[in-house]
């Protein structure tokens, strides 16, 4: 199986700060890969280097065998890369429906018509309120408004940047309940997580980033079980009651 | 050429008469007085804006100065020596006004300045060269000039035009009751309200506060409504040449036809437009009169080619030079402040070209009197009121201010006069 | 007073501050940044459409609506000239380029067309009288060109892919270059947009009044206290922002104070009692610092919406 995204050395800076200093990732097609690290180590960094908003110094960028690193990001998500981001995931001012209109933005008319009506079924919950604005929602409506705007386009690969922050537990459940289904259609997905049993728990791989550089890589059930992540990398995270996951249905191969 | 031993002591109209022949055929001499041992020039400052807001007006106003800088040098120049003009451009700023006077007064140190058409420039200069002693003659007409000191000299007049004008309104408009003005707002605007207000009630009219209005906006409808309503039957005008076209068109959009009623200081500043935006608008001008106007204005075209646009621009300037020349012979030296106090006796001989030529200074230093011509828009064009001397208003203070002096008044006298002044 | 004429003079002046005011305000909700180089090509724009009519002789509706155009296209050519290059950058520098840009255009208006007023080519006739107000015909016009474009406007704005684009990259940009929207393309729409609606106001505001290299130096100031009244980015919060400015303006000088000083007592009885034309500035800085204080954001928020 060839990968689909390949980061090979990457170097990013703020300025002169250099955040990410030589990552080497890899994601084939249909699988789901989680990002672990403490706060602040550069996962989100690493994430907006890849999508072309932060500026990556040095390495390489290859996206289904195309190197990204010439390209803004408005081409990059042409390329069929969705990203929901940490923050500021929806446009507030503007309604359900809207938000997914600027998802479905490069589509033709009829296409993005269809893709929304698409989306719509997918989340009857955005069906209910397709005029309400966004900045009305509750954070999990929010997220889920979010997903299906990155997922009208169809991506192949989709970034989450933390998708259950801030979430009440049942709610974070849904969540991860919507990405096993998207990666079930085949995207392969990219997920920045705080809540890392969760997460690990759906994920086939997974990496721990700690100040910049990958310390740790391998299948997501080995690293859960893995104690010393949580002893020298995760810190509290780890060792805090953990919500027990939901039994999960095994994942469909891609 | 002959050279008198003595300062001349003439009568005044013997003075007048022999300059004014003097100037008109440029052949005899100026009284010089001896011991040239220099021919170098005697340099004369010039400040005036050759750019700027008022540069039309400013570089008419030096073309009279160098007529009048030529005549002198034909005629002898002074202490037999020619003057030269050092001309600097005040670019219609006071700053630049102020560093060009600096700049004349220490560098090149002349033995007077000329200049600024513009009263917002004529003061600041004026305080300067009283400061450093400098004798500082300009046509600009505000009531502060009065304020600054004994080196400072008016060659236009005592800016009492406003109270002409309420003459002029309550002659021509028998039984006007109520009047109120339009003016700029900014400190000759003020003036010309308060003095036209003051006026107004002593020949015991009543007046409704003027308009004064932001120069260079735009939007006057509302303000403009206002005045329209008030029901005056007279409105007095000061407005600059680039305010009239806006404000007369939103006065004709706001239903006012007929601007007869309507008097103006500056009636010049509609010149330019349409006949249905000015019929009727009457006005006082300053004029070019007295005997030596014709010859001057023809020499003037000769020399230039046209015939200045204003007659504040050019004639008392030329005047100016003249004087300063005189003066300075009197003076027997380039002493500033003999040349000062020579300034009095010399325009009081003198006979000038703008104004009706009498040029006489009352003892501010300020020309003792304003002659002015009534006008009037016809079919688009001004023109005089009527044909006759009745046409000429000259306007003379029965007081002090109207008082022309021979000779320089005292420095106790001028310490009386300028409290801050110290000889 | 006159009610009715003062009320037509408050509209007439919120209808000019507003159409500039929109433009000004959807380039700051996109950019970020204050651009004084806005009102100078208003009045560029106005010297443009005097050269079209009067210069060439072409109909002043064609003269006017090509101004517009070539206006429009001329902001976008500016931004891919000048301020792309600070489109990463903070907003200081972008605004101190468009200083600069203000003043060379300035300068270049008054170079080419002389200090002297301008006016289009139409004669000057005394307004209409409507219930109790004169109007004139080009009043009448102006009202109906500006409504017109303020609806156009709002239909571009909420219904077209183009208008919500625009919307979205005004609240998030990184988030619609992540959604696949060109945000390059919809930056030049603004710039389109933003200066032909300057080029707009600027030729009404000239052909209702007239045309002096000046007129930018008196537009500046009321049209960003418009955009701040109205709150900073909002297009709709600006043509409030016009409305409050106009109506201030217009009543401020023309209402009689006296009755009210009688009523609170003090000094002599009064029978008229004004603010004086020349304190119409004033007015309506104290409209922006009253509205401040009420809500520190202006009117509305500060996004396209
Ligand atoms: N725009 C920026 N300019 C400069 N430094 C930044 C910027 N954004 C983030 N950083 C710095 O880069 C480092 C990595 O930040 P990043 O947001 O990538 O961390 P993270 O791993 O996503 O953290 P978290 O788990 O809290 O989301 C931090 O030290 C942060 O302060
Ligand atoms: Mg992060």
């Amino acid at each position: 199986m060839t990968a689909l995204l390949q980061v090979r050395g990457l170097h990013c800076a703020y300025g002169a700060d250099e955040i990410i200093h030589g990552v080497d990732i890899e994601v084939s097609p249909g699988e789901i890969v989680t990002i672990l690290g403490p706060n602040g180590c550069g996962k989100t960094t690493l994430v907006k280097s890849i999508l072309g908003f932060v500026r990556a110094t040095r390495g390489e960028i290859y996206f289904r065998d195309r190197e990204l690193r010439q390209l803004r990001p408005t081409e990059r998500a042409a390329l069929g890369i969705g990203y929901v981001p940490q923050l500021l995931n929806t446009f507030k001012p503007l309604t359900i429906a809207e938000n997914l209109e600027i998802g479905g933005y490069r589509l033709r008319r009829s296409e993005r018509n269809a893709a929304m009506a698409r989306m719509l079924a997918l989340f009857p919950l955005l069906a209910e309120r397709r005029s309400q604005l966004a900045g009305t929602l509750s954070g999990g409506e929010r997220q889920v408004l979010a997903m299906a705007r990155a997922l009208i386009m169809s991506p192949c690969l989709l970034f989450l940047d933390e998708p259950s922050a801030g979430l009440s537990p049942l709610r974070a459940h849904e969540v991860f309940q919507h990405i096993r289904d998207i990666a079930a259609t085949g995207t392969a997905i990219v997920i920045v997580e705080q809540d890392v049993q969760r997460a690990l728990a759906i994920s086939n791989r997974a990496y721990v980033l700690v100040t910049g550089q990958v310390v740790m890589q391998g299948p997501a059930a080995s690293i859960a079980t893995d104690e010393r992540i949580g002893r020298a990398y995760l810190g509290a995270k780890m060792r805090g009651p953990v919500s027990k996951p939901p039994p999960l249905t095994p994942i469909a191969p891609a | 050429m002959p050279i008198l031993d003595q300062p001349p002591k003439f009568g005044r109209r013997s003075l007048l008469k022999l300059t004014g022949a003097a100037c008109l055929t440029t052949a005899m001499p100026l009284p010089t007085v001896a011991a040239a041992q220099t021919t170098e020039p005697v340099k004369i400052g010039v400040i005036i804006g050759l750019t700027g807001s008022a540069a039309v007006a400013g570089n008419d106003s030096y073309r009279a100065m160098q007529l009048g800088a030529e005549e002198v040098n034909e005629a002898g120049g002074v202490l037999g020596r020619p003057i030269k003009l050092i001309v600097e451009d005040d670019e219609g700023r006071p700053k630049s006004g102020v560093e060009a006077a600096n700049k004349l007064a220490d560098v090149d140190k002349v033995a007077a300045c000329i200049g600024a058409y513009q009263s917002s420039i004529a003061l600041p200069v004026g305080r300067l060269l009283n400061e450093k002693g400098v004798v500082w003659v300009t046509d600009a007409t505000t009531n502060d000039l009065k304020t600054v000191g004994p080196y400072l000299f008016n060659v236009a007049g005592i800016a009492e035009q406003a109270v002409a004008l309420v003459d002029f309104v309550k002659a021509d408009k028998a039984g006007a009751k109520k009047l109120t003005g339009i003016f700029q707002n900014n400190p000759i605007g003020q003036d010309r309200a308060k003095v036209s207000e003051k006026r107004a009630k002593e020949l015991g009219l009543e007046w409704i506060p003027a308009l004064l209005y932001q120069p260079g906006a735009t939007d006057f409808r509302t303000e403009l409504q206002q005045v329209v309503n008030a029901g005056a039957d007279a409105i007095l005008t000061d407005i600059y040449d680039s305010d009239a076209p806006i404000i007369q068109r939103q006065l004709v959009e706001l239903g006012m036809g007929d601007f007869s009623n309507t008097y103006s200081y500056n009636p010049g500043a509609y010149g330019t437009l349409e006949p249905n935006l000015i019929e009727g608008i009457k006005g006082l001008n300053y004029i070019t009169g007295g005997i030596r106007a014709e010859a001057f204005n023809k020499k003037f075209l000769e020399k230039f080619g046209h015939i200045y646009t204003d007659a504040w621009g050019g004639p008392p300037f030329y005047d100016a030079v003249w004087i300063v020349a005189t003066a300075i012979n009197l003076a027997n030296g380039l002493d500033r402040k003999k040349i000062r106090d020579a300034m009095w006796p010399a325009a009081y001989h003198y006979l000038g070209v703008s104004g009706n030529g009498d040029k006489g200074f009352n003892k501010w230093g300020m020309q003792a009197s304003d002659q002015y011509e009534k006008l009037a828009y016809k079919a688009g064009k001004m023109v005089p009121l009527s044909k006759g001397p009745e046409n000429i208003v000259v306007f003379r203070y029965s007081d002090d201010q109207g008082t022309p002096l021979s000779h320089a008044p005292s420095e106790e006298q001028n310490q009386q006069l300028y409290p801050g002044y110290k000889p | 007073m006159n009610f009715a004429q003062v009320l037509v003079n408050s509209l007439i002046t919120a209808s000019e501050l507003g159409i500039i005011a929109v433009g000004l305000t959807l380039t700051f909700s996109l950019l970020k940044f204050a651009n004084f180089a806005h009102v100078e090509t208003a009045v560029a724009g106005a010297y443009l459409a005097w050269t079209l009519n009067v210069r060439l002789g072409l109909n002043f509706a064609v003269s006017i609506a090509a101004a517009v155009l070539v206006m429009g296209l001329a902001g976008v050519v500016i931004d891919r000239l000048v301020f792309r290059i600070f489109r990463n950058a903070d907003d200081v520098a972008p605004m101190i380029a468009s200083l600069g840009l203000a003043i060379a255009i300035r300068y270049s208006m008054q170079a080419i067309f002389g200090p002297r007023f301008l006016r289009y080519d139409f004669g000057i006739a005394p307004g209409m009288r409507i219930v109790g107000a004169f109007v004139t015909r080009q009043q009448v016009w102006i009202l109906g060109i500006v409504l017109l474009a303020i609806v156009g406007f709002h239909i571009l704005l909420q219904y077209t892919t183009i208008g919500k684009a625009m919307r979205a990259t005004s609240t998030n940009p990184e988030l619609a270059q992540a959604s696949g929207v060109n945000t390059e393309w919809v930056i030049a729409w603004v710039w389109f947009l933003g200066t032909a609606f300057a080029a707009l106001g600027g030729a009404l505001v000239a052909w209702d009044t007239q045309l002096v290299p000046e007129l930018g130096f008196n537009l500046v100031i009321p049209v960003f206290c418009v955009v701040l009244i109205g709150g900073v980015g909002s297009v709709y919060g600006a043509l409030l922002g016009a409305l409050v400015v106009g109506l201030a303006v217009n009543f401020g000088v023309a209402v009689n104070f006296a009755p009210l000083a009688n009523l609170i007592g003090g000094a002599d009885w009064v029978s008229s009692l004004r603010i004086p034309a020349d304190y119409k500035p004033a007015i309506v800085y104290l409209a922006v610092v009253l509205i401040l204080l009420l809500r520190p954001s202006g009117f509305m928020r500060r996004e396209l919406a």
